[in-house]
């Protein structure tokens, strides 16, 4: 439940309903008025928890406040507690003060776990993670999750508990079984696994999350040595990654006879920061020859060394002027961003060559397809998705 | 058993802010900047229906390359302001703007956060304006707090007349158009304009929006102001917009929302005629808009007429007036088998929109519950709200009521192009 007003909760209503097409039908808005402001927000809340205890007793329910709304201090714990709700209740404050949709994400899982807190961790099973840091509120992340789940399992890994993308209580509860961690968007499930750590002594790996065909293998590989999985078990993930390089190969060998190398004078990556700093890393290394490469972090979360394959790394918080200024000097280029930079890019007039959507929002293409853009079958899309582009870039 | 796609939320107050009205008001006035003294966050929400309204513009061939867009400054309001107050903040950010943007003016739209902190944001804006030596100009919103969308529109446009308007001589024949729909290259404002013409009249200025600092100037000098509203809560606001410059400056005002459908068109121009004391162009003008609309009345009719049609109503009067749908079910000959009141509606809401369809049409009423036999035999399903019926086909109200007849032909030949769907493909057809 949104503890808060009715624009904010339709704004929220509407970023969810996109991944989450039925999640109206779980969502509410307590809309409190000038008098709650004032008073206290208890008349509108215990109304709404009146009617979620008639009418569709959750396994648990979360209440988060709003900007406003959390400045006022009222005890919802408390209110929860008196409405006498037949499930755990979670409260966060988590509006707009404290930060965007990345705060607001890790907020709701620490306040998850202090509420609903996991097994102790007795028995652990080989052989299994756990996922941290997923959610499908970001662009393609269904699919992407998909094929992550595919390639651990071809390696021989079982997944117990992937929260925040679909798992339920009983899977967040046994989760401590797992011999690992493994943090997929560092910016929202770091915290996380470190408290894991700290709490329940599960060990965990971040990296960044495995873009392109070397970039996912590097990645396994990484993973095999922290729970020290023989070799052997990548035989079946090589064997596809193998299989996939000569078929791009080529396809791609051909195209290049008519129409040149991928290559671009500039990049600009744009997205939440495991997003970009992945893609730019599989771009730099695996699909296209490009010049100098700028990466914008949408949440702001700067990596703590440089990194040898950007030029340049900008926070998308706080420097729109610069974004702006790359953006301009993008033509002939290649963008992997939002509809937000490809708007202000329009808006100006500066024609890039190839524009790939990587993060949200996004307003100008439907996904049907189960494709990702993670993981083995993730390098193949970016590849058809980057090449064709460029060709029809170039009879433009 | 009928359900909304979307839950229909009951709207107990507002469902609007007053920040993005006031970012609305001026977004296409060249030299304004806007700042919200709000979170980042409330910045974000604006920047993202922009950029929704962006790609409409772009894909109904309406954009306008490099139009003006006046830059949305957050000020970044955190925990630690509700202790020591948000104030020194602002300041900082208009001394930001100032001189990274040098703005011909700036407007100052307050957030929840700032009104509960209680951040006496006028000030501030008077000092800023003192300081730098430009206008500053605060709204006396906060966001959903003290008005909404509308309100923040409205203050917004009455602090611009208050600061950059005189009294000028009139200019005959012109006309501000005052509110938004779209802006001056959109369908409704273009409609407007063809209608206006009848008159000779020319709308020289649109206000508060899409206007320089030059044609906020020249508002004074209209021999008339037109109120763009499209449903009760927005006319009220552009009303008063318009009683304003009124009484500052004498500048008379059609008193009449925007026309919607053919007997409000005719309405409008009748009561355009009477007020300019043209009454021979409004026969000309209904002759005309009456022709344009038989027009297409002949080709929907055939391919609508024989269909069964369901109203599923989930907005208050407030925020739908159903007359101009009835009249357009009756142009296009169907048969209104019933019409189903949606859930979200309060007992109140269900009421006063009882009373109003008792006005318009004898089709039974239903309850939610109520509806699903006659939704079940319906071939097509006009509405307020998407149903998770998805074999059935159905129109999608616009929010705003669509503008004289150029309005209702868009939305007939949608429903005409619903109609000839194949039953079993259902889908939605959005009617705007």
């Amino acid at each position: 439940m949104a503890n808060g007003p009715l624009w904010c909760y339709f704004y929220a209503l509407r970023y969810l309903e996109k991944p989450c097409p039925k999640v109206g039908a779980r969502f509410y808005c307590s809309q409190p008025d000038n008098n709650a402001v004032v008073y206290g927000t208890e008349e509108c809340l215990s109304g709404i928890l009146q009617s979620i205890r008639r009418n569709s007793r959750p396994p648990v329910l979360l209440i988060e406040n709003s900007c406003a709304i959390g400045l006022i201090g009222d005890d919802i714990a408390g209110i929860a507690g008196r409405a006498d709700m037949p499930c755990p209740v979670v409260c966060i404050d988590s509006g707009g003060l404290t930060g965007g949709f990345w705060e607001g994400y890790r907020a709701a899982a620490r306040a998850y776990l202090d509420v609903m807190p996991p097994q102790r961790r007795s028995e652990v099973q080989p052989r299994t993670v756990n996922l941290l840091g997923c959610t499908i509120g970001y662009y393609n992340a269904a699919n992407d999750i998909r094929e992550l789940k595919r390639i651990l399992a071809l390696a021989g890994y079982q997944i117990l508990a992937c929260p925040g993308a679909g798992s339920g209580i009983e899977e967040i509860t046994t989760m401590t079984r797992a011999e690992l961690n493994i943090v997929v968007h560092e910016e929202l499930g770091l915290e996380i696994a470190q408290y894991l750590q700290q709490e329940y002594g599960m060990p965990y790996l971040s990296l960044p999350p495995p873009y392109g065909i070397e970039g996912s293998l590097d990645w396994l590989k990484a993973l095999g040595q922290m729970v020290r999985m023989d070799d052997r078990s990548l035989q079946a993930v090589q064997r596809e990654a193998g299989d996939l390089e000569r078929q791009m190969r080529t396809a791609v060998l051909e195209m290049q006879q008519i129409w040149g190398e991928l290559c671009f004078p500039r990049t600009l990556v744009a997205a939440p920061s495991s997003v970009a700093l992945g893609m730019a890393r599989a771009v730099r290394s695996e699909w296209a020859d490009t010049g100098p490469l700028t990466v914008v972090l949408h949440d702001g979360r700067l990596p703590h060394q440089p990194l040898d394959y950007i030029d340049m790394i900008l926070d998308g918080q706080s420097d729109s002027q610069a974004v702006e200024r790359q953006l301009t000097g993008l033509a002939g280029g290649l963008l992997l961003a939002s509809c937000n930079e490809k708007a202000i890019l329009r808006q100006q007039a500066a024609p890039v060559a190839v524009c790939q959507n990587i993060a949200l929002p996004v307003c100008d293409e439907v996904i049907l397809s189960d494709r990702p853009f993670m993981g083995l079958r993730g390098a193949c899309h970016m590849t058809e998705r980057l090449w064709n582009q460029y060709i029809d870039f170039c009879q433009r | 058993m009928v359900i909304s796609k979307r839950p229909v939320v009951t709207i107990k107050g507002g469902c609007s802010c007053s920040m993005p009205g006031v970012w609305r008001a001026v977004a296409h006035n060249e030299g304004a900047v806007v700042i919200y003294h709000s979170p980042k966050a409330c910045g974000h929400v604006t920047r993202e229906m922009n950029l929704g309204g962006y790609y409409r513009s772009v894909a109904r061939r309406e954009f306008v390359p490099r139009q003006y867009m006046a830059p949305l400054v957050v000020s970044g309001l955190k925990e630690e302001h509700s202790i020591f107050g948000g104030a020194e903040q602002l300041r900082q950010c208009i001394g930001y703007v100032v001189t990274r943007y040098k703005p011909a003016y700036i407007v100052i739209a307050n957030s929840c956060v700032a009104g509960v902190i209680g951040d006496d944001v006028q000030a501030v804006a008077y000092e800023a304006g003192q300081e730098w030596k430009i206008p500053v100009m605060s709204v006396p919103c906060s966001g959903f707090l003290d008005g909404e969308y509308y309100a923040g529109f409205y203050h917004t446009g009455r602090a611009l007349a208050d600061r950059f308007m005189f009294p000028r001589p009139a200019m005959e024949n012109t006309v501000t158009l005052l509110g938004d729909r779209g802006g001056p290259g959109g369908p409704d404002v273009q409609e407007m304009k063809g209608l206006l013409q009848y008159f000779g009249l020319k709308a020289h200025c649109h206000f508060p929006g899409y206007a320089s600092l030059e044609e906020i100037q020249r508002v004074p000098a209209s021999a008339l102001c037109v109120p763009l509203g499209g449903r009760a809560e927005a006319f009220s606001w552009m009303r008063r917009l318009a009683s304003d410059l009124e009484e500052m400056f004498g500048v008379p005002f059609l008193d009449h929302d925007c026309p919607v459908g053919w007997q409000g068109t005719k309405t409008w121009l009748k009561n355009m005629g009477k007020l300019l004391g043209r009454k021979s162009q409004v026969l000309l003008a209904e002759k005309e808009q009456e022709q344009r609309l038989r027009q297409q009345v002949v080709k929907s009719r055939a391919k609508i007429r024989a269909a069964r049609v369901v109203l599923c109503i989930g907005r208050p009067l407030l925020h739908f007036q159903p007359d101009w749908v009835f009249e357009l079910l009756a142009y296009t000959g169907v048969s209104l088998d019933g019409i189903i009141l949606l859930r979200g509606l309060t007992g109140q809401q269900r009421d006063a929109m009882r009373r109003e369809l008792q006005n318009n049409t004898e089709a039974p009423v239903f309850d939610q519950r109520e509806g699903a036999a006659v939704l079940e035999t319906a071939d097509l399903v006009v509405t307020t709200h998407e149903l998770a019926e998805d074999t059935k086909r159905q129109l999608f109200l616009p929010v705003l009521s669509p503008v004289g007849v150029g309005g209702l032909v868009l939305v007939m030949q949608k429903l005409a192009r619903l109609a000839e769907r194949p039953a079993r493909r259902g889908g939605i057809i959005y009617g705007w």
